[in-house]
C-alpha cells in the first residue's frame, strides 16, 4: 500500500465527519457563559442591603415606641389644656363681670400668664401657657387632674348666673423618674433578652426572603439565626467555596 | 450553509446573543466532536474538549478577523483545545494498542469492508504523538510548518513522526486483512 492511497483512504473515511455530542455540553456552555459572577455579587448585594434596612427599620421602631410615647401623652395633655383654656377666655370676656377667680396653679406659671386687660379678668394667653407648660412637662412630671365634665359645668354656671365661673386646677408635682437600672450598659442585654413574638418571627422571615432570592445555591446556604443573648446572627458558610473547587478542579 | 444565513448568526454571536450561540453551536457540534474523539483518549475527554473549545469560541469571537473560514477558525481552536489537553495530562506514549487492535480484530470477523469506526479505532490505537501528527497533517492537511508551531516540535521531528505514524497503521491494516482473509 502505498503512502497516498494510504492518506486517501483515511481521509476519505475521518474527514468530515459528523458525530452529535450528548446534549448536556450545550446545557454545560450556556451555564459557564451565563455572567455568573457579576449576578451573584448583585445578589449578596440585595440580601445585605434588605437585612440591613429591615435591622435599622426594626430599630427605629422600637426606639420611637419607647421614647416617643410618654412625649405624646403630654403633647396631648398639653393641647388639651390650650383648648380649655381658649374656651375659658372667651366665656370670660363674653360675661363681661368682674370676677373673682382663685386659681391653685403652680406660681411660675401664675406669673408667666399674659395679663391683658384686667386684674380681674385673668386672660391667660394660650401660646405662653402652652410654652410654660410644656417646660414643665421637660423639666418635671407634671399631672393634671381636671375635674370632670368641666366644660359642662362651665356653661350652666355662665347660663345661669353671668358669672365668670370657678375653675380649679389640681396640680400634682413629681420629681423627676429614676432609672431602675444603674448601669445603663446592662440595661441593653437585659432589653435583648427580653425576646417578644415579633422578634421570635424576623429570622425565618428572612430566611424565606433569602431563599426567594437564591433558590438554586442549596449548597452555600446563607441562613439567618438567634444566638443566646437575641441578636441576629447571619451564616453564610462556604459562600466563596465554589470558586475554590472550581480552581481545584481545573488544576 | 448559505454563507448569508451563518454571516447573520456569527454577527448575533459577536452580540453575545444566546439564541445565536446555540445555532452556531448546533451547526458546528457534530463536526467538532467527531474531531474531538479522533485526538482524544476517551469519549469524556472528548466531550470536554468540545466544552471548552466551544467557550473559548465564544468567548474570543472578537479575534477571529475574517481570514478564512469560519469553520477552519472554530476547528482550529477546537484542535488547539484537545492539544492543550494532552499537554496538561502530559500523556505518555505507552498506551493499551493490543487491545484496542484485537477489538477491531474481532469486529473485522463479519467481514464488512474497513469503515470509519474501525479506521477511527485503528488511528486511535497509534501512539499519541504519531496520532496527533498524523490528525493534523493527513485528516486536518496542516502543513509541517504549521504543525510543528503547533506542537512546538521542529519540521523534521513532525515529517519522521508522520512517517512512523503510516508505517504503523500500514503493518495494522496488513494483520487485520491477513486475519480476514
Amino acid at each position: 500500500m502505498k503512502n497516498e492511497e494510504l492518506d486517501q483512504l483515511f481521509k476519505e473515511q475521518l474527514a468530515d465527519k459528523e458525530i452529535s455530542p450528548p446534549s448536556f455540553i450545550w446545557d454545560k456552555i450556556e451555564k459557564e457563559l451565563a455572567p455568573k459572577h457579576k449576578i451573584n455579587w448583585i445578589r449578596y448585594a440585595a440580601i445585605l442591603a434588605i437585612i440591613f434596612s429591615s435591622a435599622l427599620t426594626i430599630f427605629f421602631v422600637k426606639n420611637t415606641k419607647t421614647l416617643s410615647s410618654p412625649e405624646k401623652n403630654m403633647d396631648d395633655k398639653i393641647s388639651n389644656l390650650a383648648m380649655l383654656d381658649n374656651k375659658i377666655t372667651k366665656e370670660t370676656t363674653s360675661a363681661e363681670a368682674p370676677l373673682k377667680k382663685t386659681e391653685h396653679l403652680p406660681e411660675n406659671i401664675i406669673k408667666n400668664s399674659d395679663v391683658s386687660q384686667d386684674k380681674t379678668q385673668n386672660k391667660v394667653s394660650s401660646s405662653a401657657y402652652k410654652v410654660k407648660a410644656r417646660e414643665t412637662f421637660s423639666t418635671r412630671q407634671t399631672i393634671h387632674i381636671e375635674e370632670p365634665l368641666v366644660e359642662n359645668n362651665l356653661k350652666e354656671l355662665t347660663k345661669n348666673t353671668g358669672h365668670q365661673p370657678l375653675i380649679t386646677y389640681h396640680m400634682v408635682e413629681a420629681g423627676p423618674i429614676q432609672s431602675l437600672i444603674s448601669f445603663p450598659e446592662q440595661e441593653d442585654n437585659m432589653l435583648a433578652s427580653l425576646a417578644t413574638s415579633e422578634d421570635e418571627a424576623l429570622p425565618p422571615l428572612i430566611n424565606k426572603i433569602i431563599d426567594k432570592i437564591r433558590p438554586t445555591d442549596r449548597e452555600t446556604p446563607i441562613k439567618v439565626s438567634k444566638d443566646n443573648e437575641g441578636s441576629i446572627q447571619i451564616d453564610f458558610k462556604n459562600i466563596f467555596a465554589k470558586n475554590k473547587n472550581k480552581n481545584k478542579r481545573n488544576k | 450553509m448559505e454563507k448569508d444565513s451563518l454571516d447573520k448568526i456569527w454577527g448575533a454571536c459577536l452580540r453575545r446573543s444566546r439564541k445565536a450561540q446555540f445555532e452556531l453551536y448546533q451547526l458546528f457540534s457534530k463536526k467538532m466532536f467527531a474531531i474531538c474523539i479522533r485526538y482524544t483518549e476517551s469519549e469524556q475527554e472528548a466531550e470536554d474538549v468540545l466544552q471548552i473549545g466551544f467557550l473559548k469560541v465564544f468567548t474570543n469571537c472578537h479575534d477571529y478577523k475574517g481570514n478564512g473560514s469560519l469553520e477552519g477558525w472554530i476547528r482550529r481552536i477546537i484542535i488547539n483545545t484537545a492539544l492543550e489537553f494532552h499537554r496538561k495530562n502530559k500523556y505518555t506514549f505507552t498506551n493499551n494498542a493490543d487491545e484496542h487492535l484485537q477489538s477491531i480484530i474481532s469486529s473485522q470477523e463479519t467481514h464488512h469492508p474497513i469503515y470509519y469506526k474501525d479506521l477511527l479505532s485503528l488511528v486511535k490505537t497509534l501512539p499519541l504523538g504519531y496520532r496527533t501528527v498524523f490528525n493534523l497533517a493527513i485528516i486536518e492537511g496542516y502543513s509541517h510548518k504549521e504543525i510543528a508551531i503547533m506542537l512546538s516540535i521542529s519540521e523534521g521531528n513532525s515529517k519522521s513522526q508522520l512517517s512512523r505514524a503510516r508505517l504503523w497503521l500500514k503493518e495494522k491494516l496488513i494483520s487485520i486483512e491477513n486475519i480476514n482473509s
